[in-house]
């Protein structure tokens, strides 16, 4: 279980979320919504521990992350930023490094490195292109290989920062379902989304945020029958018949 | 299945480049040895050996000029090839390199104050110049980092560092004009005035930063991906990045000390090699120690025979061809942005 008690934080002193107390569990998708400019991607950096907090806490599996280590963070928890460079290196080699921080010095990769790296990519349906460079691929493409870097890192808990940006439709229905397969597996999963019947599809709960607070918590129904949406991001999300999906209307 | 046959076609292309850069450095060390103003036999490179370094005219040309020589272009060209592909990838910049962004010039005003400070050991201007290195590339990188340098911002910083480094070496020549000997051949790069003094501090240093960033190689991959997504995998960037830093400092501080402000290299080997190679860190190291010794060291050959019995300095003939490929990239690359 990952707690923030809480939680403060920013960049240079400036908060930029305040007072977040929320917890997200293993084995289910949180996903965490909001206008532009909300503080969804500090929330994610402040809870893997990559800008300290300001105030309050956070907590993995009962343990103040404070005292953990990047390393040790690190296979605990990944977490896929929102932007990242395309490296001069081959497909199989990025998916590869997801296994960094299982090693030490001089971080040399082993046989069982390169066959989670395998599965990850098998996972992405991405082996066929294990041996192209990264510059000859679409963003899309990229896209998958990153989550596949995540997948290889193989930890209980995973947080994307918008991993959907750059996957067509297809991929990105494809990638919500693999989503849901890992909380089955067990992992909890957090991510930022910005499409809202999608984070409503495929969330257990949702996390939603305004101007650096959190608005509420609660299962996707819950969020749609509230006043909170509207409030929000001045739209309605409404859920189709069949009780499964939801679509988007203009207030 | 599929997988394995693409990773034998990488395996096999990595390979057949290695090939290639060995026998390129293989005969770059053999014309460097046998090809000059006075060209030599192999027999007399043999005979050197056998008979000792001062049994002949020739045997004393090949040990104490040509050999040293050739040495020197082989490591101080592989030096500033794998520096640049270092702090092109640290400093996720595909047009900086030790030339271009004042690590070299920094480099050449330490060495220009070691020498006005009469202070001539071969150890003592290798570290001189590695802290000037260090120094402006630190300077570089803190620079990108506090004002969100773009491509362009960190291109002019070392435009600025360069100017400065090269107005403060200028001063130093001006007081003191008996440091100005030979200033010019340094200000372009040459290799005329190796000695084995000289070369062997460099080399020892070379040799080491090469063998401690070959070990961390899939480190300097992974701050390849990005700051946050290098953090996210457990990395200290902040401190693997200044340790990256220092051993490219390290690599073309030393270079510079031998050879004065070689430019290019730097730039041309690493973007010639991660387009022929396509890989990650380790093969992009070791493919540019190769290339960029061979390129050299083949550069100074041909520098010292295309007009013999007179010599031109090599950074001539790197400066011909390097600067319509920085040309090339900079209009190529256009336009790219990250995803």
């Amino acid at each position: 279980m990952i707690e923030t008690k809480n939680l403060s934080a920013g960049y240079g002193g400036t908060p930029v979320i305040r007072g977040i107390s929320a917890a997200f569990a293993p084995g289910e998708v949180v996903g965490v919504i909001g206008p532009n400019g909300a503080g969804k991607s500090t929330l994610l950096k402040a809870v893997r521990g990559m800008i300290p907090a300001l105030g309050g806490a956070v907590c993995l599996d009962g343990e103040s992350i404070a005292g953990m280590s990047r390393g040790e963070l690190a296979r605990r928890a990944a977490y896929l930023p929102q932007t990242r460079r395309c490296p001069d290196m081959t497909v199989e080699q990025t998916v590869l490094h997801g296994r960094f921080p299982h090693l030490r010095y001089p971080h040399t990769y082993r046989d069982t490195d390169r066959d989670m790296a395998r599965a990850a990519m098998e996972k992405m349906d991405i082996l066929a292109l294990a041996g192209r460079p990264m510059s000859t691929l679409s963003g899309g493409m990229r896209q998958k290989v990153y989550i596949a870097m995540v997948l290889a890192q193989d930890t209980p808990y995973i947080l994307f920062d918008e991993p959907t940006v750059h996957l067509d439709i297809t991929y990105q229905l494809a990638l919500m379902r693999m989503m849901r397969t890992l909380a089955r597996e067990g992992r909890g999963i957090i991510a930022v989304m910005h499409d809202l019947p999608m984070a409503m599809t495929f969330s257990d709960r949702i996390l939603v945020m305004r101007e650096g607070e959190a608005v509420c918590m609660g299962r996707p129904e819950e969020i749609c029958r509230g006043d909170v949406i509207p409030r929000v991001f001045g739209v309605t999300v409404d859920r189709f018949p069949d009780g499964k999906n939801y679509h988007c209307r203009m207030e | 299945m599929k997988q394995s046959k693409i990773s034998c076609w990488d395996k096999g292309r990595i390979g057949r480049l290695y090939l290639i850069g060995g026998l390129g450095f293989t005969a770059a060390l053999i014309l460097g040895v046998l090809l000059g103003s006075t060209p030599l036999s192999p027999g007399e490179v043999i005979g050197a050996f056998r008979e000792g370094f001062d049994s002949s005219a020739g045997a004393r040309i090949f040990a104490y000029v040509r050999l040293p020589r050739t040495l020197a272009a082989l490591i101080c060209g592989g030096a500033l090839a794998a520096a640049g592909a270092v702090i092109q990838n640290v400093l996720a910049n595909p047009l900086a390199s030790p030339g271009i962004i004042g690590v070299n010039a920094g480099a050449g005003l330490a060495v220009t104050v070691c020498t006005a400070m009469g202070l001539f050991g071969g150890w003592q201007m290798s570290l001189f110049a590695f802290v000037g290195a260090f120094a402006a590339v630190m300077a570089v990188s803190l620079g990108a980092k506090r004002w969100g340098g773009t491509r362009g911002t960190l291109i002019l910083m070392g435009v600025a560092l360069n100017s400065l480094f090269g107005a403060m070496s200028d001063t130093v020549v001006t007081l003191m004009p008996e440091v100005g000997v030979m200033r010019n051949d340094f200000r372009v790069g040459e290799f005329s005035a190796v000695t084995y003094g000289r070369l062997i501090p460099a080399a020892a240093m070379i040799i080491l930063a090469l063998a401690a960033l070959l070990t961390l190689h899939n480190g300097l991959d992974v701050l390849t991906l990005g700051e946050e997504t290098a953090a996210g995998l457990g990395m200290n960037t902040g401190l693997m990045r200044t340790v990256f830093l220092l051993l490219a400092a390290l690599l073309a501080g030393c270079a510079v000390s031998l050879a004065g402000l070689l430019s290019f290299v730097g730039l041309m080997v690493p973007h010639a090699v991660r387009r022929l190679s396509g890989g990650g860190g380790l093969h992009l190291l070791g493919l540019s120690a190769l290339f960029g010794g061979a390129f050299v060291c083949l550069c100074d050959t041909a520098a010292r025979t295309a007009f013999s019995p007179y010599e031109i300095p090599v950074g001539i003939i790197m400066a011909f061809l390097g600067a319509p490929f920085f040309l090339w990239i900079l209009f190529r690359r256009k336009g790219e942005s990250e995803i």
